[in-house]
């Protein structure tokens, strides 16, 4: 799933979601992004994909998907089965009935 | 991506949360510029549900300026002053009332005179939280935030599934001059389970074998779940035929946990079958009570905004992992008010060896930026 992902490689959560704003003047930040943009090209054929055309493409590709709240928007994954018996007793816990170590 | 501020008009691409910019936009009074919508789309330009928000964005404001681009790719939109009152709008079936009814709890608290809208429309939709949601879980949190409960009013009068909707709501909120700082670390234990199925222009049997299966998967954790049946008829089912379910999860601190499924829609070629869908649901509401935190994960955003607006004084607040969706809108909270938010991870039983095992609470901590309701009444 995503987010654990997200949680083992990031942590610091600040810098995840303010990451962007640390360049204090964002028009500048925005035109000098061509500079980096040195091609090497492989056989004479293909060009190498760089970080920051990846970024882009990423960022492009996000522009105009459609505008949802909930946890897991557009994307469906499977949830765990937590009625098996290891799910259900980690889970137990944050019920009432729950058997507490306490 | 970050604005670029020109003019202190901020100009954003793209039409990716397009209603968190417009949102922030009104309440801050700061205008916007969208550029490039779906400019490279076969369909250009701004969807209909979308030019829909701007006109109940107008009827709730006074002096609000739209230009649009003759394409439709581009839109320039300056606020008006936030009015309220009696509104009645009908919503675009392309998307769920939800869409606009989240925008009018966010606004609710801001405006001059107690919003009454009425909002005809679908009801229930894949893509926003239906409006049964937004009366079990969203308007709990802005209790916490008015402590008193005047006039705070969400009815389901007619129910309505897509594709041609024909449901309505009747949402009223009451004025505040500024919210209260909240200070909410602690939820609980999940006490009770409720929930409603609906049938909408279907037969009565398959809400109830809904309920067969959703309660056979919650009775394994707690025995206090009662589901309800809301067996619409006439005009009350709405235009379209469909079915579908929401829980909620009571916790003993007032915290309310809402997962929601519903049928897919008529003409799609595959069908749902009744027993998959309560199972589905259950499992979603499993999830979320996994997931934690003091609120809903689909109203964190609702909840950092009515933080970041609050007094000038500490919030401070523990929620579940954050959603895209919130963090986004932290982002935009940070471009549209200067507000930033103290984030820390909460690590909790650092002997397990399961990582996924306990889910990664968040504790948002901010100053608020006293706000006030210039527009609201005082005797």
């Amino acid at each position: 799933m995503a987010y654990f992902d997200r949680q083992k490689t990031s942590k610091n959560i600040m810098k995840l979601i303010y990451g962007d704003f640390e360049v204090g003047n964002k028009v500048k930040d925005q035109n000098n992004d061509p500079s980096e943009e040195s091609e090497e090209e492989i056989g004479g054929l293909f060009k190498r994909v760089t970080n920051s055309q990846k970024r882009k493409q990423k960022l492009k590709d996000q522009l105009d998907t459609d505008e949802c709240s909930y946890f897991y928007a557009l994307n469906k994954p499977l949830i765990k089965d937590w009625t098996n018996d290891a799910n259900r007793q980690i889970l137990i816990n944050n019920f009432v009935t729950g058997k507490r170590s306490a | 991506m970050p604005a670029i501020i020109q003019n202190d008009v901020l100009i954003y691409k793209g039409s990716n949360f397009f209603r968190q910019r417009l949102l922030l936009s009104t309440l801050s009074g700061r205008a916007v510029k969208i550029e490039e919508i779906r400019s490279s789309h076969d369909d250009p330009g701004l969807r209909e549900y979308e030019v829909n928000l701007i006109r109940l964005l107008d009827k709730i404001t006074n002096g609000t300026r739209v230009e649009l681009s003759e394409t439709g790719t581009s839109m320039y939109f300056q606020p008006g002053i936030l009015i309220g009152g009696q509104v009645t709008h009908s919503c675009c079936p392309q998307r769920g009332i939800g869409y606009y009814l989240e925008v009018l709890l966010a606004l609710g608290p801001f405006c001059k005179e107690p919003i009454n809208a009425v909002l005809q429309g679908v009801t229930h939709h894949d893509l926003d939280v239906s409006v049964d949601k937004v009366k079990a879980a969203a308007l709990p949190v802005l209790l916490k935030f008015i402590l008193v409960d005047d006039g705070l009013e969400l009815k389901v009068v007619r129910r309505g599934a897509p594709p041609l909707g024909g449901g309505e709501v009747v949402f009223k909120c009451p004025v505040r001059r500024h919210l209260r700082p909240l200070q909410w670390c602690k939820w609980g234990l999940v006490k009770r389970i409720r929930g409603v199925v609906y049938a909408l222009r279907v037969s009565p049997t398959m809400a109830n074998r809904v309920v067969e299966s959703a309660k056979g998967v919650m009775l394994k954790f707690l025995p206090d779940v009662y589901i309800n049946t809301d067996q619409c008829r006439g005009s009350n089912a709405g235009k379209s035929p469909g079915f579908g379910v929401s829980l909620v999860a009571e916790t003993n601190d007032k915290t309310f946990y809402c997962a929601e499924a519903k049928s897919l829609e008529p003409g799609t070629g595959e069908s749902t079958l009744p027993e998959d869908l309560g199972r589905e649901c259950a499992m979603k509401l499993l999830d979320e009570i996994h997931r934690g935190g003091a609120v809903d994960s689909s109203f964190q955003w609702i909840l950092a905004l009515w933080m970041a607006l609050g007094q000038k004084d500490v919030s401070e607040c523990v929620v579940g992992p954050l959603s895209e969706y919130t963090i986004r809108f932290l982002q935009h909270l940070k471009e549209f008010f200067g507000v930033m938010f103290k984030m820390e991870v909460l690590r909790e039983d650092e002997d397990s060896d399961d990582e996924t095992v306990i889910s990664q609470k968040v504790k948002m901590t901010c100053v608020g930026i006293g706000y006030v309701n210039i527009s609201k009444r005082t005797l």
